[in-house]
Formats: structure tokens, sequence, C-alpha cells
């Protein structure tokens, strides 16, 4: 079996036995927020994802994507994926797009909500096509910005699990306007795995890019994860 | 000669309270149009804000589009501090929400007549007036309530 693509789940991953990748997302590297691009702007994202195992196996997913609101609660997403491994070079992976539907506020709080999806089709016609749902919550304090994700993943064929995963991040500013983050994402049950991911998080003008390197582990596997985007609004 | 001296007593006390009012902080409310979801809206009026002379406390309400922003007015007036905020990302067509309880309408006729202020319109939903100000002349905060203090006085 494949490693799984960046546009699958986080949790997916986890649960196949592989660390959680990144979400294309404009703040974060892991998870999403409710955030929806500014109307009449794209984004241009380029996303990175590694795992580097103990004895320095190392498989990357570049990540190109596209993101635009197509109206003023729904944002559109779709990139595709290449991917290197030890075994074998660069090659076309897979094709996806995301929906993410920002459904308001929890009544009564400043919780936002949003609600994401996502479908992937990988080159490869012995795989299976995914899907991933997200469930959204986000709030804005003085000083951080909070995000939880509730995630459900499933392939596109019979008699393949379902597969659910928790993430919950923090991005807090810095004092030269940068932000630091510390996103965690698990695969319930958590022995599944748990990718934890502290990062560093600029914004210039219309340009934000994002660094993180953490640490996968599960029931038996340790890894090192190296996460990175670069995002241009235009 | 006493007479004199208690009514420069008392006019002294009023003035030296007046001016205590005056430099009270005041919590001022500007509604933004930004939605406000994204890390750097709120952290960048969290950063900038407080450096301005004056403001104590700045504080987002993303679910209202509300900022609130305690200042005591001194070096810099009131209306220095409303285009500051309409600098910021999340800032841009914001608008200062005066307190209007009464009657929206007249308090925006008044306020809409102080120099410097760019536009008075009523909301008569946010029982306020959306002001906007000019570059130039500087409005204080004192010339607001003057203003609002009329219409106050002419409905009772």
């Amino acid at each position: 079996m494949r490693r799984p693509s960046a546009a699958i789940l986080a949790f997916a991953a986890v649960a196949l036995g592989a660390p959680a990748v990144a979400h294309h997302g404009k703040d974060f590297l892991l998870l999403s927020t409710d955030d929806m691009p500014l109307p009449g702007h794209a984004y241009a994202l380029v996303s990175s994802d590694t795992i580097i195992d103990k004895d320095g196996a190392r498989s990357t997913e570049i990540t190109p994507s596209l993101l635009f609101a197509a109206g003023r609660n729904l944002a559109v997403e779709p990139h595709f994926h290449v991917a290197k491994s030890s075994e074998q070079s660069w090659r076309y992976d897979a094709t996806a797009l995301g929906l993410r539907y920002a459904t308001g506020f929890l009544p009564g709080t400043e919780w936002r909500t949003a609600v994401s999806l996502e479908a992937e089709k990988p080159k490869d016609s012995e795989e299976n096509s995914s899907g991933e749902l997200r469930l959204i919550g986000a709030r804005t304090y003085p000083a951080a910005l909070v995000a939880v994700n509730l995630i459900a993943g499933k392939e596109f064929a019979p008699h393949t699990d379902r597969s659910y995963g928790i993430g919950v991040g923090a991005l807090t500013p810095l004092k030269n306007g940068d932000r630091a983050g510390l996103e965690v994402v698990a695969s319930l049950p958590f022995a599944d795995g748990v990718e934890i991911l502290p990062g560093y998080y600029l914004s210039r003008g219309p340009y934000s890019a994002k660094l993180g390197i953490g640490l996968f582990t599960n029931r038996n596997v340790t890894t090192s994860t190296l996460h990175a985007s670069v995002i241009a609004r235009f | 000669m006493r007479n004199r001296i208690l009514r420069a007593a008392v006019l002294a006390a009023v003035s030296i309270a007046a001016a205590h009012a005056a430099a009270a902080p005041r919590t001022l409310s500007f509604r933004v149009n930004a939605a406000c979801t994204c890390a750097e809206c709120s952290f960048e009026a969290n950063r900038v804000l407080p450096r301005f002379d004056g403001v104590r406390k700045v504080s987002l309400s993303v679910k209202d589009r509300r900022l609130d922003v305690v200042f005591e007015e001194g070096k810099r007036p009131l209306s220095e501090l409303a285009l500051q905020v309409s600098k910021l990302d999340m800032g841009q067509g914001s608008v200062l929400l005066w307190p209007a309880d009464e009657d929206a309408d007249r308090a925006a006729g008044a306020l809409a007549r102080v120099p410097g202020v760019r536009s008075a319109r009523a909301d008569a939903k946010a029982h306020a007036v959306a002001l906007t100000f000019s570059r130039s002349p500087a409005v204080a905060l004192a010339q607001l309530d003057a203003a609002a203090k009329g219409v106050a006085h002419a409905s009772s």
C-alpha cells in the first residue's frame, strides 16, 4: 500500500502507519479553520510534507494548490500531489478537491464552526479514492488562535473501515509580528498514532510561510516529520 | 469676600472634575467589515493599537465584528485613533459607533456638524451613530460629547 497522500486526512495516514500529513489551509499546517479567502482574491499554496524514519529513509510529498472563495461562506481548493520516497523517484501521485463551508458561530459563544470535505483520486488505478470530513471549531483570543478538528475518513471501496481522528492547535503572536504554534493530531484510538508539531508562522504582506518540525509516534514506529508551506495572495 | 472664595473653590472643583472626566478612560466601539477569522487580524490589532498613546485595552468580538478600545484621550485625539484603526487589515472601512440611545437621526445630524467628522450615519439597530473622520481638523471626545449632549437637552 502506498503512503497516503497529503490530501487524505491526517488521521487516515496515522491509522495506516504513516505520519499525519498536512492540511493546506492558511493559518495552520495540519489543522483547518473556518477562515475564508478574501472575496476577489485567490491564494496559491505550495506545501511540502516529509517523513524521516530512524534509519534515515525519507519520503516527501509536495502539494501545489489553489484556494479561492465561491461565495461568502464557501472556499474551494483544487490541488494535486507529487511524491518521492526512498524506493521511488518523483511521481505524480493524486488529484484532489477540497471544499470548506463556514457554518457560523456556536450559539452564545465566540466559537466559530465550519465543515470541510475532501475527495482524492489516486493516479494509480489499483488504489482506492478516498474522502475526508472535518468538523472544525476555531476561536480567536487576544493572544491565541485556537482550532479543533474532528476528522473522519474513508476509502471509497467496499469493506474498508472508516477512520477517525482529532486535532487541536494554537497559534500565538510573537513580538516581531510572526507567530509560534503547536499542533497535535491524533488517531482514535491514540495508540494508532499521534503527531506533535511545533511550528513557526510568518506573514509579509500578501505572502506567508509556515514551517513545522515534529514527531510522529504510534505503537510501531517513531519518526520525524517536516512540514512547510508557502502561500501567496493575489 | 467669603462668597467669592466659596465660588472660586466650587469653580475649581468643577473644573478639576470636568478635566478628570474628560481624561477618564472610555470604551470606544468600532465596527469592522472584515470577518476577522484569520490569525493576523486579531493579533495585528493587539500588537499595533496598544502602542497608540492613550490606548489601555483592546478586545475583539469576532461574532459582533466589533473592536472595543479602552481609550484615555491625552496627547492624541479620538479622530487619530479612529484613523489608526482604519489602517489595520481588519479596520478598512471601519466606523466608530457613538452611542445614541434616544434619537439616532438627530444625533447623527448634530455629530455631522462637528468639524473633522467626515460622515455620521444613524444606526437605529445598534442605537448608535456610525462615525468616520477626516484627517484634519482633529476631533476630540469632548467635541462629540458636547454635540451629543446638545441633542439630549433639546429632546428633554
